[in-house]
């Protein structure tokens, strides 16, 4: 698959594109300044062979779609910390976040962890394996002698604890606006040696 | 309009599945996916609200999975040494450590892991084009928001940085830090400790304390993994020479040899512990076939090698009486 190539394929597919961004709640001209974006982005992709490529445009107007949601998401806070008063010294490239984001984002994290930890050992090692090392369901299923879908139980009971644990923190505190998005994809090239 | 939450729970069982399904997704599935969204605005709903949860899951599940004490700290004396390296044995006694991300953590990391099993390498290129290679039985942790960062858990990584002043490459290995200069550069954690050499450029190793600079041909270690380092020279195409099939050694314990080698073979490896603070100097290629490795090894090391239910053996040879 050529560079040009995909470039093709993804005016093909422009309007589909766009229909995901529009479904998941963007606004019509935010989904086309994103594709925008993603045209210059795919004209600097390095070249090489891709597997599936209408798979991967969708996986990558995914992946615009959350960084996108991340930015607007600091950009939220940030803007409410000055109007409630905040010091008035902010840069708009700093990401670095607050001593008190840091301490709020650790007790979250702690929360969402003990959530995690009351979860049977078997069904904790099936979300690090989906959620950390990428494998997918079927390759679980194959490692551990499980059908595919006794995996997705596994996994849909750690998604389940997670947003238990979540949804009871964003009442706590409904001014969060930094738990924006989260995000699966394979960003790194790897292969095997041996 | 509350929800109940029984159409709550299935809506959110529903966006589970498609969200486990998109991970590993055909175009077909792609649209089934733009389907389903669009024919409930409490579907994107939904949808929306596992994105959230699969954000703090990353963090929060590398942090609820139990943490195995790190053997490579306890200074016990050499009587007490494992015979046995590698292997299920080296699993045991895992280097795992309790990962603890920096600050800000939850909206602004996405960890994942790339491992490997001994006598396995792998290759990592990142988008930036910088290399990462890791040795058998080791664990790495990289982040795909942070693409300056890789924390090593366990084993050995050689890694081929592009230096960029404004963003240098960080490696976390326990609680010390790495820092490139523009490098190459190879950085093993096990139960001899930690240990950094570097082949070309430098790096800063622990640069918020002690910061030690290394430059090309020079390595250092860090036994207790605590900053108390020695300082070593070492011939700069040795470093990271596992690579193509090599260890390559001045004057190291054989203690040391043993665990590269469990690491580069998978074969578990007894070592004699009257053998373990023996030193040697020169390079061991691994030889795919395992017979007259250890054949070679025996007759390189001048001990005797055999083969067991187990692994392979490493003793002092028995001389003949005077």
């Amino acid at each position: 698959m050529s560079e040009s190539g995909l470039k093709q394929i993804f005016l093909v597919m422009r309007p589909a594109l766009t229909r995901y961004l529009l479904v998941r709640g963007l606004s019509q001209d935010d989904a086309e300044d994103l594709m925008q974006d993603m045209f210059i982005k795919l004209g600097t992709l390095p070249e090489g062979p891709i597997g599936e490529p209408r798979a991967y445009l969708y996986r990558m107007t995914h992946n615009l779609l959350l960084d996108r949601r991340r930015s607007t998401a600091r950009r939220i806070r940030r803007e409410e910390d000055w109007s409630s008063g905040g010091t008035g010294v902010m840069s708009e490239s700093d990401d670095r976040p607050s001593a008190e984001d840091v301490l709020i984002g650790r007790e979250r994290l702690a929360i969402v962890t003990a959530a995690l930890k009351a979860l049977p050992e078997r069904t904790r090692d099936i979300f690090q394996r989906f959620r950390i090392d990428g494998q997918t369901q079927k390759a679980i299923a194959g490692d551990l002698g499980l059908s595919k879908s006794a995996v997705e139980k596994h996994i849909y009971r750690a998604y389940h604890v997670v947003a238990e644990a979540k949804a009871g923190l964003d009442d706590d505190d409904s001014g969060d606006a930094t738990f924006g998005a989260g995000r699966r994809h394979r960003g790194m090239d790897d292969d095997h040696d041996g | 309009m509350t929800m109940t939450a029984e159409r709550r729970d299935a809506l959110r069982a529903e966006a589970i599945r498609w969200h486990v399904l998109i991970a590993d997704a055909t175009a077909d599935d792609w649209e089934s996916f733009v389907a389903w969204l669009g024919a409930d605005p409490a579907h994107a709903q939904a949808y929306d609200e596992i994105e959230a949860a699969d954000a703090v899951a990353g963090a929060a599940i590398l942090e609820a999975v139990p943490a195995a004490p790190i053997a490579a700290n306890d200074d016990s004396p050499v009587t007490s040494r494992r015979w046995w390296l590698g292997g299920g044995v080296a699993a045991a006694a895992a280097l795992a450590l309790a990962i603890g991300f920096g600050p800000g953590m939850l909206e602004r990391s996405d960890p994942w892991r790339v491992a490997t099993d001994a006598g396995e390498t792998r290759t990592i290129t990142l988008q930036s084009g910088d290399r990462i290679a890791l040795n058998g039985d080791s664990r790495l942790v990289l982040d795909r928001r942070n693409p300056r960062y890789a924390k090593l858990e366990q084993g050995e990584a050689a890694f081929t940085i592009t230096h960029d002043p404004d963003a240098p490459f960080v490696v976390q290995v326990g609680a010390q830090r790495i820092q490139d200069v523009g490098t190459v550069f190879n950085v093993t954690r096990d139960l001899q400790g930690l240990r950094v050499a570097v082949a070309e450029g430098s790096v800063i190793y622990d640069p918020d304390g002690a910061a030690v600079t290394l430059r090309a041909g020079q390595a250092l270690s860090d036994p207790s993994g605590n900053g108390a380092i020695l300082r070593s020279a070492v011939d700069p195409a040795s470093v990271g020479a596992w690579r193509d099939g090599r260890l390559s050694y001045a004057a190291a314990p054989l203690s040391l040899v043993a665990i590269d080698l469990a690491r580069a073979t998978g074969a578990a490896i007894a070592l004699d512990p009257a053998l373990a603070d023996r030193r040697f100097t020169g390079t061991i290629r691994i030889d795919p076939n395992r017979d007259r490795l250890f054949a070679d090894l025996s007759q390189l090391l001048d001990v005797s090698a055999t083969r067991g239910d187990k692994g392979w053996t490493l003793a002092a040879r028995r001389r003949a009486a005077p």
